[in-house]
């Protein structure tokens, strides 16, 4: 383990939440389209409130999987509600 | 597995930690152990106390149980508990790099040579994990 591994990893933590805003996406729209509360959507998604308003503001980024569950709940695409800005990366 | 099987497993666990604790206590009373191990019976004792009282609540309330479940399993959640753990096995490194390196220059070269060597064996874990979590991934 090279020190500036330790340093990029340190880095990589404390940059946790801010690499992820770039990622957009249209659940707040969708939820409130539904009329759903933040915490009846993490009910429905089996995921704690906090994580969903992490993901609605774009601080959090979800997983493959927790995407999946996000695009079949709301019976959309997963590209059609994470927006990927190429530009932005 | 069940969530509220695996709670009730663990109550095994924390049942055993206290017996753990309480034989620590009863031979440490009747002088068949050091002093210390009085400290550490009164702290498995009472943590393992502690666990199985508030398992026993969780499990008994459905509503908790679901909370819980759902808390522990988030991915978020997950991602924080391994972003800490990293970040203070990183800062870990450092300070007690510092550490063998104060301890040296004081003059208590045995604490500074036992810190050393615990460094080495969390180093020796890391790359045994490093090594696990490869292969499984």
């Amino acid at each position: 383990m090279g020190d500036g591994v330790i340093i990029e990893n340190v880095k990589h933590v404390l940059h946790f939440g801010k690499e992820a805003a770039k990622l957009k996406n249209r659940i707040r729209e969708l939820r409130r389209a539904m009329g759903l509360t933040q915490d009846e959507l993490a009910g429905a998604l089996s995921v704690t409130r906090q994580t969903v308003i992490a993901i609605e503001k774009g601080t959090y980024c979800a997983s493959l999987p927790l995407a999946h569950r996000i695009a079949v709940f709301f019976g959309e695409s997963i590209e059609s509600i994470f927006i990927f800005d190429e530009e932005d990366q | 597995m069940d969530f509220k099987k695996k709670m009730k497993i663990n109550m095994i666990y924390y049942a055993a930690l206290v017996a753990l604790g309480a034989a620590f206590i009863v031979l440490r009373i009747l002088g068949y152990m050091p002093d210390i191990f009085i400290s550490f019976g009164c702290a498995y004792a009472a943590c393992g106390l502690a666990m199985l009282i508030r398992n026993g609540v969780i499990i008994s309330n459905p509503e908790k149980l679901k909370k819980l479940e759902i808390e522990s399993k988030d991915e978020r959640n997950r991602m924080i508990y391994g972003k800490a753990v990293s970040l203070a096995f990183n800062i870990f490194i450092y300070a007690a790099a510092a550490a063998i390196m104060a301890l040296e220059l004081v003059g208590m070269s045995e604490a500074g040579l036992t810190v050393a060597l615990c460094l080495c064996g969390f180093v020796v874990i890391y790359v045994v994990c490093y090594y696990i979590l490869r292969a499984r991934s």
